[in-house]
């Protein structure tokens, strides 16, 4: 069925179904001490959406290729992802970080000339997240570098991907599994608190 | 979201909505499984340096909540502000903070404040008006063009500057902003100025000043009235310096009497609670000097002095003043005796007038009376300190304020600046600042919350609050707080000082010339370079070093200021005190109306600032256990004799006006009095004050000032009652302070405690066994001899821990969601001691043998491996058994998902999850400081040291109750004291095997 000949009442009842299954997964979770992000994009089916396994790559803002900074130029992780060895965080590098190299770096290609945008506006590139948990999950990298987990360990072979994509299910038996194997804290606290 | 969610709305009607809704059932239970829609993921354009996301940043500030000037930490996490605690290292309260101080950041991110500037326009024919929003420059150019007028005309000096009794940069700044304006009058206003203390203190010394009192040498402390665990002075570091003093130390523990008309919460902790009619209090001090003198027990008194001083006390011996007092000769005399014990050492004694308390039409008499009471126990220079004194000193007193009310309605006001302060709501009604204030004919208001003043300003310029601010404060003379802005400013606000200081600049260059050149940040950092102390010198080769301001400055702020030294203040009685009389002016007055209202200074809302403030509503008043709402305060005797009951309405008339308050019965207060606690009542003061019931006890105030001092006659308006058909109950959350015999707060006295007769219970025999705890033990021990009840730590524990407030109506139907109460329970004291308060901090125990566990039907709530009573929120699915089972009643159940007005939100702490609808929630003894805790060991590869976790409640307990720690580690201060005499565990019958041990309150013999 085409966008053009829908008749109305149809597209009102596809966008009520979207409302209703986007209430439902909203209501499900346990609300988050942070805000709520009002920007975020109100699709849900699994298809579009840009996170959890199986997500389209294409809609970060910037055709951002992990595999050319990390295999072709030999770019680590904790360059750009800083904090993670600091922090809770790994953190999505600054504008300043990107335009650090490519103020001079391929300052003509199309993509890149986006990243020098959003510079000179002074404005942050709004990324999509891939690797998303629920709100009452407390995940902290810094302990897991210290303990000596590869980043691939959980976000898979990024340097192998363009668009990053989520390779594990993230889901908290997968994460116990690892915590079994090493046998660390398997606590709930730990995690949920 | 928002955007997408509002179009779909308008575009589908609702009866598809239902119809779709009716037919979705499953498949929203399908796609309630699949992951929360994504989120954007928002990098730096610019990473601060200092700042890693997800790590909270801390800075050290100064609270402005009162005049006492409190050292403050503010933990920011990304930006926001989102707890404020107490500087361990600030020498006026070393660590705790009190619960209006904690709230300030319901100041900063309330949701009443004004957005931006606005400026007041005609609306209409008939002259009413609105205020509409103007932009900065405008609104600022308004005042100028007005000064400009005002100051071209050479009536500078008809502008008048009110502000709080401003200190340090600030009062410099506008000490020379009212010369440049042309000789602006400038008044510091502070509706709790302690008159008659100043004024006693000019009498007796020559010196009109406010000393600093050191509870912490006090052997025994007699109080008239003074609320200093409240709001009198410096609450937060007197409550430290008073729990340490009454800790017990070789078998000895120093007593403390209180003597007021009205049951305080500070009277609450005393060994004895004589309760007086008011304003005798200051018969008894002179009866306590006429004892001191007339047995020759003055200590450091020449001779003739004491003749002299018995001269003025002379007509006031105990027996004289029995009958006025209610007190017996004989316990006076004890009192006195014991004051002026010379077994204890000179100045180890301390008699405190209370400000708010000792306040009737002879409050000068009282103070001068206990203030002769400290001289002749040798406690001036001793425990009562003038060499470090407040520099509350400063402010003005009530008598100036009706002053200016007088010129501002005969004309000679032209133009009113009032920042912050609200006397249009703190002084009494029948003053009717209000009424002289709409004659001014411009008024502009720096003030960040919308109050009765503002309501009546033309031009509204919106302040910073003190956690946006840079900023100095000087509370007493050895002290120099230095206060930085912890974030951006939330609204459109700007710094006083530098709209104080544009405007005086665009008054033209002769104006300018005597104002600094820069901004207030600029001025404030010169002002501090000019003050530096010089730097020794090498000693060997006697150069002096060359100051280095950028690490003097660096290190101000880290610490949040620094100490001033000061000379020892030595005092004697100036001659003129002998030429009045005394006795003669203590006499209390006597009123036709049959009541005597007591009009007193409340814990949360101080003179009333603190009422739109959701924590101060929402958790219950210490003594009453009322939460959003004030009401009329009687005995069961007095409203007995009205045939009024709890709850009902009666009107409260006096000769100065009337208001209609619910009945609170209070059996402790003394005959005939009626109290009504001061900060509820207001008429525009944001949603939150709006929704409390309150009463405004002010509106019932003479508007004539005490004569001698000029301050306010708090105490002392005669009253009527008259019982009405109606009820509006107060949401009280504890009805019966009985403890029914369950011995749920226990006391041991001195002496069994000393003979070593106190020995712990011992365990019951248990069928269970006991949970291995290999690496961490958490537990808890809380003093009962030490908690005074202040609410601190159930402050902290709303800041700390998202806890939702659920608003008056809630109360109504009990729905609290604290995660911990102080439960007040009241013995009856032996003998004519008064009545024997406990107060009991109640919060999960986190049991060895929890029955909440053992009913969880999905493992939702269960014990860690560290002693932990852990609820997994998302396990959770409501059955509530736990909470049924708990029998300490701590587990809250959400049955509703909690809503918090925007901007308040921006306050939740983002290392503890939001709970929502149909999830129990409790104490987790603040986990994720625990985390935070283990977490900085392992970063620096060492174990967790006693001291390294505190849980917010402990964190802020100005009297240091409360101790955390791992008892595991024999050594830890928390083992130590669950080991201790006088530890127990509440309910210790039950066999639950808490980790939190209460130590027993220790009464004195008598």
């Amino acid at each position: 069925m085409s966008v053009h000949s829908t008749p109305p009442r149809l597209v009102r009842t596809a966008l009520m179904w979207a409302l209703v299954v986007f209430l439902g997964t909203g209501t499900f979770a346990i609300f988050g001490a942070q805000e709520p992000d009002p920007d975020a994009p109100a699709t849900s089916a699994r298809g579009d959406a840009p996170t959890g396994i199986g997500a389209n790559p294409a809609a970060q803002p910037i055709a951002f290729s992990h595999a050319q900074h990390v295999t072709a130029v030999g770019v680590d992780c904790q360059f750009c992802h800083a904090y993670a060895r600091r922090g809770p965080v790994a953190g999505i590098p600054s504008v300043q970080r990107c335009v650090g190299c490519h103020r001079v770096v391929l300052n003509e290609q199309p993509e890149i000339l986006k990243v020098l945008e959003y510079w000179e506006n002074a404005e942050p590139i709004p990324w999509i997240r891939v690797h998303d948990l629920p709100d009452y999950v407390r995940f902290a990298h810094k302990p897991h570098i210290r303990a000596g987990v590869d980043c691939a360990d959980c976000h898979g072979q990024v340097e192998k991907m363009h668009a990053a994509v989520q390779v594990e299910s993230l889901s908290m038996g997968w994460c116990l599994s690892c915590h079994q194997e090493r046998d660390v804290t398997r606590d709930c606290l730990a995690c949920h608190y | 979201m928002k955007q997408g969610t509002s179009s779909l709305i308008e575009v589908v009607e609702r009866r598809t909505f239902l119809k779709v809704l009716g037919s979705a059932g499953p498949a929203v239970a399908i796609a309630a499984c699949s992951p929360v829609p994504p989120e954007k993921i928002i990098p730096f354009v610019i990473p601060p340096e200092d700042v890693i996301p997800g790590v909270a940043t801390w800075y050290a500030s100064v609270c402005g909540e009162c005049p006492a000037g409190c050292g403050t930490l503010v933990r920011t996490r990304e930006g926001r502000a989102v707890k404020v605690e107490g500087n361990p290292e600030h020498p006026v309260n070393r660590g705790g903070l009190c619960i209006r101080g904690q709230s300030s950041l319901q100041g900063l991110y309330n949701p009443d404040r004004i957005a931006g500037p606005q400026r007041r326009r005609v609306s209409d024919a008939a002259g009413r008006s609105v205020l509409e929003g103007v932009a900065w420059d405008d609104a600022q150019q308004t005042l100028v063009d007005r000064l400009q007028t005002l100051r071209d005309a050479g009536r500078g000096d008809r502008v008048v500057l009110i502000t709080p009794p401003l200190t340090g940069t600030m009062a410099t700044l506008v000490a020379a902003w009212a010369d440049a304006v042309g000789g602006a009058h400038w008044v510091r206003y502070e509706a709790f100025a302690y008159e008659p203390i100043r004024r006693a203190n000019a009498r007796v010394f020559g010196r009109a000043e406010l000393p600093h009192y050191d509870f912490a040498r006090a052997d025994l402390l007699v109080s008239f009235g003074a609320d200093f665990l409240e709001t009198f002075g410096s609450p937060v570091g007197y409550a430290r310096d008073h729990a340490g003093q009454r800790r017990v130390r070789n078998g000895e523990k120093a007593r403390f009497v209180q003597i007021e008309p009205r049951l305080s919460m500070t009277g609450a902790s005393a060994d004895v609670w004589h309760s007086v009619p008011p304003e005798t209090e200051g018969l008894v001090a002179a009866a306590m000097v006429h004892t001191i003198v007339d047995e020759r027990r003055a200590q450091g008194v020449p001779e003739e002095v004491v003749a002299q001083i018995a001269g003025l006390v002379d007509g006031a011996s105990p027996d004289q003043v029995a009958s006025t007092t209610g007190l017996s000769a004989d316990t006076i005399r004890e009192l006195a005796r014991a004051f002026s014990d010379p077994a204890l050492g000179s100045g180890r004694t301390l008699a405190v007038g209370g400000g708010v308390g000792v306040s009737g039409s002879n409050a000068t008499a009282a103070q001068v009376a206990i203030t002769l009471l400290n001289y002749v126990a040798g406690n001036i220079g001793a425990t009562v300190d003038f060499s470090s004194a407040s520099t509350l000193s400063t402010a003005a007193t009530y008598a100036d304020m009706r002053g200016l009310t007088d010129q501002m309605r005969s004309g000679d006001v032209e133009l009113a600046i009032i920042y912050t302060v609200n006397p249009v709501f703190t002084m009494p009604a029948a003053a009717d600042f209000g009424g002289a204030l709409a004659q001014v004919p411009f008024v502009a208001s720096l003030s960040s919350l919308p109050d009765e003043t503002t309501a009546l300003a033309d031009l509204l310029l919106p302040t910073h609050t003190a956690l946006e601010s840079w900023g100095d404060n000087h509370p007493r003379h050895d002290v120099r707080g230095l206060m930085q802005p912890v974030m951006q400013p939330v609204f459109d606000t700007r710094h006083a000082g530098d709209v104080l200081l544009e405007v005086g600049r665009s008054l033209g260059d002769e104006a300018a010339a005597g104002l600094p050149r820069r901004g207030f940040y600029r001025f404030l950092r010169d002002e501090w370079e000019r003050m530096q102390p010089a730097p020794e010198g090498d000693p060997e080769t006697a150069e002096p070093a060359a100051p280095d301001f950028e690490t003097y400055w660096a290190d101000a702020l880290r610490r949040g200021g620094t100490t001033v030294p000061v000379e020892t203040v030595t005092l004697d009685l100036i001659p003129e005190l002998f030429q009045t009389g005394l006795v003669g002016d203590l006499a209390p007055t006597t009123s036709r109306r049959p009541y005597t209202l007591v009009a007193y200074p409340s814990l949360h809302f101080f003179d009333g600032r603190g009422a739109n403030r959701p924590w101060l509503q929402e958790i219950p008043d210490p003594l009453l256990k009322t939460t959003w709402g004030t009401g009329v305060e009687m005995t069961p005797d007095t409203a007995h004799a009205l045939g009024a009951e709890e709850g009902q309405l009666v009107a409260v008339e006096s000769d100065h006006g009337q208001v209609n308050a619910s009945v609170i019965i209070n059996p402790h207060l003394s005959e005939n009095v009626v109290a009504i606690a001061i900060g509820q009542g207001h008429t525009n003061f944001g949603r939150y004050a709006a929704d409390a019931v309150g009463v405004n006890p002010i509106a019932l105030l003479d508007a004539e000032p005490e004569t001698a001092s000029g301050g306010v006659r708090w105490v002392g308006t005669g009253v009527t009652l008259t019982p009405r058909e109606l009820a509006r109950p107060i949401p009280r959350l504890q009805r019966s302070f009985d403890q029914e015999g369950r011995e749920l707060a226990q006391s041991v006295s001195l002496a069994a405690l000393v003979a070593g007769e106190v020995h712990p219970a011992e365990h019951p025999f248990s069928l269970h066994a006991d949970h291995d705890h290999p690496v961490h033990r958490w537990g808890m021990a809380i003093d009962l001899d030490a908690c005074n009840g202040c609410n601190a730590c159930v402050a902290a524990c709303y800041a700390e821990n998202n806890i939702p407030v659920m608003g008056a109506e809630g109360m109504r139907r009990g729905r609290t969601m604290s995660w911990l109460r102080i439960e007040r329970f009241v013995e009856p004291g032996p003998g004519n001691a008064g009545p024997d308060n406990r107060f009991l901090p109640m919060l999960c125990q986190h049991c060895d043998h929890a029955p909440c566990e053992t009913v969880c039907p999905v493992f939702a709530t269960y014990h860690t491996d560290e002693g932990l009573n852990a609820q997994v929120y998302n396990r959770c699915v409501g059955t509530r058994y736990c909470s049924n089972n708990c029998p300490y009643k701590v587990r809250r159940f959400n049955w509703f998902t909690p809503e918090f007005d925007a901007p308040l939100p921006l306050q939740l702490n983002p290392d503890v999850t939001g709970r929502s609808k149909g999830v129990m929630e409790k104490c987790t003894f603040c986990v994720q400081r625990i985390q935070d805790g283990k977490e900085t060991a392992r970063d620096e590869n060492r174990p967790v040291r006693d001291g390294d976790v505190s849980p917010a409640c402990a964190q802020s307990c100005p009297a240091q109750a409360i101790v955390f720690g791992d008892m595991n580690d024999p050594a830890s201060r928390v083992s130590q004291l669950s080991d201790d005499a006088r530890g127990y565990h509440v309910l210790n019958e039950l066999n639950t095997r808490p980790a939190v041990t209460y130590l027993k309150k220790v009464t004195q013999d008598r």
